[in-house]
């Protein structure tokens, strides 16, 4: 597990991470989101032993991470903006991360460079943007670290790359001890493969929660009613986020469990009624709401 | 689990990404050994060079000609690897990649450190092998060539450490490449600027600085501080012979640069690569090293240009403009930022200070510049320049070899007392002197003749101190009198009549009517009787005789085995040992009854009052810097002025003759005036018609002059 302890950093006078504490369980993809500038790259470089803090602790599996090769090797980390040594080939770079993490995976990286069609023994430096954020998943997925860092990892990647990089990613948690954690500006990229959420605002956490748990506190229903009467009893009985009709489908987003709320409609003899699936920002939106923070503000 | 970054197949693979170093590094020691051995090695066989000297020089190449080819190879090879090795630190993105790798800061500095290493050393010991096998196929084999390959091997490998660890240490300490460019000018310059500034800053306020010489302080900071200049002092005493105590100075200050480094490569924080200076108190102390000097040097150039009144008011200008200067730089420097210009008050403030300290610590010399004298239990020797005040007294050394060497005033051997104690006459003379630097007089006076002597004190530490006095002609006599009774000025001042006569070229005699003649050409017999006179005469001679005025004097020309010089070795020479020549002039006194008897026997004049003159011009410099002469041609006139004329050349500074006047005298007298011209003499009084006629002849002009 990697436990981070009310870490702050400040680069000069501005503050990038402030007093975050975190939980990333074993086993779990952790999606941290944030506008720019909320800090998850510095969380991230923390993470990687990359930057000390200047208050606080990062530790993973109980070892300190920052100037730790034994925690460092269980960690590997994708920058945004990614380098790669001059005139590299990704064979290279194979036997560059050999020398470092003991667990490199040879086969599975031959096996995974054929899938991702990328040539071996062409140069680095001659590879597209995305081309090279597959190559780094590769090397990451192959070095056999527990943790996987993702800095924007999906930021250039075309659809079927991106639900590739997923699939290999929930492969890897089925097959052995992997926790990606991967870091974006956008909810809706991470909405179909993380099982936990950390949202980062100004340098602080708003919140860390399981995406199931949300699901299940909070739940979209659409319905059609006889008569208003019924629709504003609801309203009433109904802890509503929000409320909106299309015509006359009442589209209706409330906190509480799935059998309490439907048990509630179902009381009022709707003609018709559904649940939907909500989408991240749907559910962020009520949460951040209830930490009294208005979403809109933070990401759009 | 350790990482294998130290496996063959890491360090193969590393080396395999950057083989143009290598490559590079093998190119720049091809040109440095065997190219440069062989043009040098088929120049001397142009020159028709022996078999034998080509093999005295092919040694020496070792020692000096590829000491410094292969110097300037590995000092570019250090600052190239350390560069290469550190320059990532710059780069954000690079500093990511490397940084979240699982290695320990400190593990990751070896790397790169053994790395560099590998890069060096390859290239160079294939090429150094290569410059012996092309030795090796003209003929130069050996166990000392070994050696000396081995030996340089060694002082090169230090020289590039130390490059190298310098460069380190500019990269580590900044956070962009302006700045570490600066940084790493800064450590191969600050220690000679500043040595410039302090001799500057002594040479203008202090009375008793001796010239631009570096020694204690200066030395240490032009040498030792430098890397660069303590590689030169390291070439240049190798190639003399002894490195002393130079790879250990190196040695150290390469330990002190690697260990800085390591530390603050380890503690760096990797998002400081953006900023001028990593450490913020390490810039702060980088701007006072800076700020403080600058202002100082500009101070006195605004001292130097003015020399009016107000020299001083002027010098204060110019620190303060200096300091504002430097100030204001080093903010934008620091901040990359032009607007930052005159931030940084309390740094500013602090500067003002030290620089004003340093500046009222030259101007009152709080250190005591001039009035420092050595304890006398402390003073292992003092040397004089007798140079200073026209006495040259070259002193001969017969090394065990059986070579002759002349001693340069400053070395320790040709130290007036010898090796005895200072004796308490002298250390009371040389104190009164500093008395009287010390209070100004010797600078401030109008009326009397001073000479600037060259001293130098060598301490029983070992420690040298130079200074040079102004001193009156009657302080050089009783200090030349002190050190000939309780010093060895005396064998020094003759240490080249020890020589064996066999060596004797010529010996010529200078009159006291200034004629030169050859004496005892192919006449070996009469040399060796003229010596052994005049050394007995020297013996028996007491002190004050040699102070006194003398009448005539030998000059002995000497042709004396000497240390092979190679670089002055004449192609193809037949003799096995190098000659050298060696001269002295050996005043010859009234009491030297011995030496004049043989003389005399020549027909050797040694006063004016027998020599052919007929007519003298006697000449009167006015205090205005108006000259007149008058000439005297009577008989009696001319006797009289014979009996108080002395030839410069036997003229000594602490005896005393007529200021600012001059003679020449004529053999033959007469319309013409075409006599042969003898040199300018001194006189010892003004007889009463001279005094007179100058004396009118002066008011004549100054009339003249009026009325102009």
């Amino acid at each position: 597990m990697i436990q981070i302890k009310e870490c702050s950093k400040s680069f000069q006078d501005i503050c990038a991470v402030n007093q975050v504490s975190l939980d990333i369980h074993e086993r779990e993809v952790f999606g941290l989101v944030g506008s720019n500038g909320a800090g998850k790259s510095t969380l991230l470089r923390i993470l990687a032993g990359i930057l000390k803090p200047d208050q606080g602790e990062a530790s993973a599996d109980g070892m300190q991470i920052y100037d730790n090769a034994a925690a460092k090797r269980r960690i590997f980390y994708i920058p945004d903006d990614s380098y790669f040594p001059a005139n590299h080939t990704p064979q290279e770079m194979e036997k560059f991360y050999l020398n470092y993490y003991p667990d490199f995976c040879r086969q599975k990286f031959a096996r995974l460079m054929k899938q991702f069609r990328l040539d071996p023994a062409s140069r680095i430096g001659a590879m597209s943007k995305g081309m090279k954020k597959q190559l780094l998943v590769i090397l990451g997925v192959c070095s056999g670290t527990k943790y996987l860092l993702c800095d924007e990892t999906f930021d250039g990647l075309d659809p079927v790359m991106r639900q590739a990089v997923k699939s290999l990613f929930v492969s890897e948690i089925m097959n052995r001890d992997f926790t990606p954690v991967i870091a974006s500006h956008n909810l809706r990229e991470l909405e179909d493969i993380c099982d936990h959420i950390g949202l980062l605002h100004k340098g602080g956490i708003l919140l860390s929660k399981n995406l199931e748990d949300m699901k299940q506190q909070i739940h979209k229903i659409q319905c059609v009613f006889r008569d208003n009467s019924q629709e504003e009893a609801l309203e009433n009985e109904l802890d509503i986020v929000s409320i909106r009709h299309q015509g006359s489908l009442l589209m209706i987003t409330a906190r509480g469990t799935r059998a309490h709320i439907m048990e509630r409609i179902q009381q009022k003899k709707p003609l018709f009624c559904e649940v939907l699936p909500l989408t991240l920002e749907e559910i962020f939106i009520c949460e951040t709401e209830v930490a009294g923070y208005e979403i809109k503000n933070i990401f759009f | 689990m350790r990482s294998k970054i130290f496996s063959s197949d890491t360090i193969r693979t590393t080396l395999r990404e950057q083989l143009w170093i290598s490559v590079f590094l093998a190119l720049g020691f091809f040109m440095a050994f065997p190219v440069a051995g062989m043009i040098v090695t088929g120049n001397w066989q142009n020159l028709h060079y022996s078999p034998d000297q080509i093999q005295k020089l092919y040694e020496h190449l070792w020692r000096d000609g590829f000491m410094i080819t292969g110097a300037a190879v590995a000092a570019g090879a250090g600052i190239l690897n350390g560069a290469n090795g550190f320059w990532y630190l710059y780069s954000p993105r690079k500093v990511d990649f490397y940084h979240c790798l699982p290695e320990r800061r400190i593990w990751m500095f070896r790397n790169r450190v053994l790395v560099g290493m590998i890069y060096y050393v390859v290239p160079y010991l294939v090429m150094e092998f290569l410059a012996v096998c092309v030795g090796a196929a003209q003929g130069f084999f050996g166990l000392k060539l070994m050696g000396m390959a081995l030996t340089m091997l060694g002082l090169h490998f230090m020289m590039y450490l130390l490059f190298y660890f310098s460069t380190v240490l500019a990269i580590v300490l900044t956070g962009n490449i302006l700045t570490g460019i600066l940084v790493l000018g800064g450590i191969f310059a600050y220690g000679p600027l500043l040595c410039g500034l302090i001799i500057a800053y002594r040479s203008c306020f202090y009375g008793t600085t001796c010239g631009l010489l570096q020694y204690g302080l200066t030395d240490f900071l032009k040498c030792f501080l430098s890397p660069v200049f303590l590689g030169i002092r390291l070439i240049q005493n190798y190639s003399g012979g002894a490195c002393g105590i130079f790879p250990g100075v190196m040695i150290l200050l390469t330990a002190v640069f690697a260990g800085l480094s390591c530390l603050a490569y380890c503690r760096r924080p990797s998002e400081s690569n953006h900023d001028s200076m990593v450490y913020p108190k390490v810039g702060i102390l980088l701007q006072i090293l800076v700020e403080v000097p600058f202002g100082l040097g500009i101070g006195y150039i605004f001292c130097e240009l003015s020399r009016n009144n107000h020299r001083i008011l002027w010098w204060i200008f110019g620190m303060l403009l200096g300091v504002i200067l430097a100030h204001g730089m080093m903010e934008v420097l620091y901040y990359l930022n032009p607007r930052r210009f005159f931030d940084g008050k309390p740094q500013f403030l602090l500067v003002c200070i030290l620089t004003a300290f340093c500046s009222v610590w030259y101007l009152q010399d709080l250190g005591d510049f001039d009035g420092f004298l050595p304890a006398k239990e402390q003073l292992a020797g003092v040397s004089m320049n007798t140079g200073s005040f026209g006495e040259n007294l070259d002193y001969i050394v017969e090394r065990e070899d059986g070579t002759y060497d002349s001693v340069f005033w400053e070395d320790p051997e040709s130290a007036m007392n010898g090796e005895k104690e200072i004796g308490d006459d002298s250390y009371r003379i040389l104190q009164e002197i500093v008395e009287y630097n010390k209070s100004d007089i010797a600078a401030d006076s109008q009326n009397e003749t001073i000479y600037r002597v060259d001293m130098k004190y060598t301490m029983k530490s070992g420690a040298d101190v130079y200074r040079q006095y102004g001193m009156t002609p009657d302080q050089i006599h009783e200090l030349m009198r002190a050190f000939c009774e309780e010093g060895e000025l005396k064998e020094q001042r003759y240490s080249l009549l020890n020589i064996d006569e066999k060596y004797i070229e010529h010996i010529t005699l200078t009159t006291a009517d200034n004629i030169d003649m050859n004496l005892y050409e192919k006449e070996p017999e009469k040399k060796r009787q003229l010596l052994e006179a005049l050394r007995k005469d020297i013996a028996d001679a007491e002190t004050e005789d040699f102070l006194g005025q003398a009448t005539c004097a030998l000059q002995f020309d000497y042709r004396v085995p000497a240390e092979t010089d190679l670089n002055t070795m004449i192609p193809s020479g037949s003799e096995e040992t190098s000659m050298q020549y060696l001269w002295q002039q050996v005043n010859l006194f009234p009491s030297f009854q011995r030496t004049m008897k043989l003389l005399e026997k020549e027909g050797s004049v040694d006063s004016l009052e027998k020599a052919d003159i007929s007519s003298v011009e006697v000449w009167l410099v006015g205090k205005d810097g108006l000259s007149d002469s008058v000439v005297y041609s009577g008989k009696e006139e001319v006797e009289e002025l014979k009996k108080v004329m002395v030839p410069d050349i036997l003229t000594s500074v602490w005896l005393n003759y007529e200021e600012d006047v001059y003679a020449v005298a004529y053999r033959k007298s007469g319309a013409q005036m075409s006599g042969s011209e003898l040199s300018s003499m001194r006189l010892t009084q003004l007889p009463d018609f001279v005094e007179r006629d100058l004396s009118a002849s002066l008011e004549n002009q100054d009339q003249s002059a009026g009325e102009d």
